[in-house]
């Protein structure tokens, strides 16, 4: 039999031209101002029959994209939850010896079993959160937001359960993420009858999080502000309620 | 709890830089155009010498490159990545695009169309082109015997290199199946058969 031949690019206008073509071909279609006032007509119409019709104050934080719990973590977002290890249990010593109450206990996040629980995307791009559990069955989470340049690794913001916890909803309250629109909400829930989260928005209807895998995440838009986290069950009614904020006047 | 957090660097990141493609293709799946582009730039070349080694033909290998991206990006929703790489599912297509030529090339008859009507510069290296489809022709022939299925998987794991994980992942079989295809074939082509001599040169080696 004769030998494989060897391989040759792609010559480089052909290159060049496809990428061209297939730029063209994926780019969204343009529409016509005529068009788009039609679909914004459209659109408008839609918004002020679903205010009628449904029910009132239900909001949605962040379109989800798609559960992705269960998807196994990148080698980018498992090599964050172990690369926090250091710093984690540097933490934990600065608090012992500041005499801290809350003794921390450090136990090593298992970063192979890091697994995929929210993608949602927002105006500001998608936002993912992502779990690992730790050997003594808490857990370390990253909530994503980007990524670093230079390095490929995640960009966000990851913590990791080292304190007993005594509420059924332990909201994040420091909105950590500078995006210029939006403002991530998220709560870890404890207690395994909720589910969902609706958070109470001051001036603006409530947004609904679903919850996976103790988890509760959306947005809201910049501006807004976050009154309380109120955990329902099935039925609807309400498990668990953080208050964050009093409402003004 | 306490707010024990680590702040990472805030640059975006440079698309080439993502080593891992699972990542780079959700941003591909969220409509990130530059993102496709960067997988584009990545595996162009390696589809290209896929299609050329099942074809025989440059030109025609060329063409369908472009199908296999445009093939790629409308079902950017079914992606399967395979220990962080895209390529062997762009194989699959790539395979899937060959098996069903005609059918595909009649849906992407208008980028066929415009690049064909854009072609203009002389190819490079086209006496080593012209001896290497010389070359393909002569093992094509001596595998057209073989099962399609069999030659898919000569194509993958021994022309291309791919593991038999990444061949399943392509082809959307089990790895037994690639193994024993894989088997058939060898047996089927018998002694003509030269592994050694027919796996995919490390780029970059030239034949003395």
């Amino acid at each position: 039999m004769s030998e494989l031949p060897a391989e040759f690019s792609l010559p480089i206008d052909a290159f060049e031209r496809q990428r061209r073509l297939l730029r063209r071909e994926i780019a969204p279609p343009r529409h016509s101002n005529r068009r788009r006032i039609a679909v914004a007509a459209a659109v408008g119409i839609v918004v002020l029959l679903c205010a009628v019709v449904a029910t009132p104050a239900r909001g949605v934080g962040g379109r989800l994209l798609d559960l992705i719990q269960g998807t196994l973590a990148p080698p980018e977002v498992q090599t964050y939850f172990t690369a926090n290890e250091e710093t984690r249990k540097h933490m934990l010593a600065y608090e012992e010896q500041a005499g801290a109450i809350l003794h921390g206990r450090f136990s090593p996040v298992i970063a192979s079993q890091a697994r995929g629980l929210f993608a949602i995307k927002s105006v500001d791009g998608p936002i993912y959160l992502w779990a690992a559990p730790t050997e003594d069955g808490r857990q370390c989470w990253l909530i994503q937001v980007g990524t670093d340049a230079a390095t490929g690794s995640p960009r966000g913001i990851g913590t990791c359960e080292e304190h007993e916890e005594t509420g059924a909803i332990v909201p994040d309250t420091t909105w950590w993420a500078d995006l210029p629109d939006v403002v991530i909400v998220h709560a870890r829930v404890y207690d395994d009858a909720i589910t969902q989260v609706d958070v109470e928005v001051e001036d603006a209807p409530t947004v609904v999080l679903p919850v996976v895998g103790g988890h509760a995440l959306g947005t809201i838009p910049k501006g807004e502000r976050a009154l309380a986290m109120v955990g329902r069950d099935q039925s609807g009614s309400e498990v668990a309620r953080y208050t964050i904020a009093e409402a003004k006047g | 709890m306490p707010d024990m957090r680590v702040r990472v660097a805030e640059l975006p990141a440079p698309l080439s830089a993502i080593q891992n493609e699972e990542l780079l293709w959700r941003q591909v799946r969220d409509g990130d155009e530059r993102a496709f582009e960067a997988l584009y730039e990545r595996h162009a070349d390696t589809v290209y010498n896929y299609l050329f080694r099942r074809l025989a033909d440059w030109s025609e290998a060329e063409d369908l490159t472009a199908v296999v991206f445009l093939e790629a990006y409308r079902r950017r929703g079914d992606a399967v990545v395979v220990d962080g790489k895209l390529l062997p599912w762009l194989y699959g297509i790539a395979t899937n695009v060959l098996r069903n030529r005609r059918r595909t090339q009649w849906r992407n008859r208008r980028l066929l169309g415009r690049l064909a009507q854009e072609r203009s510069e002389p190819v490079p290296n086209l006496a080593d082109r012209i001896e290497a489809t010389e070359r393909m022709r002569a093992l094509l022939e001596q595998t057209k015997e073989l099962p399609r299925a069999q030659q898919d998987v000569l194509a993958l794991c021994v022309w291309s290199g791919l593991t038999y994980d990444e061949a399943a992942a392509a082809l959307g079989v089990p790895v037994g199946t690639v193994r024993s295809r894989l088997a058939r074939a060898r047996d089927a082509l018998g002694s003509s058969m030269e592994p050694a001599r027919l796996e995919r040169r490390p780029e970059g080696v030239v034949e003395p």
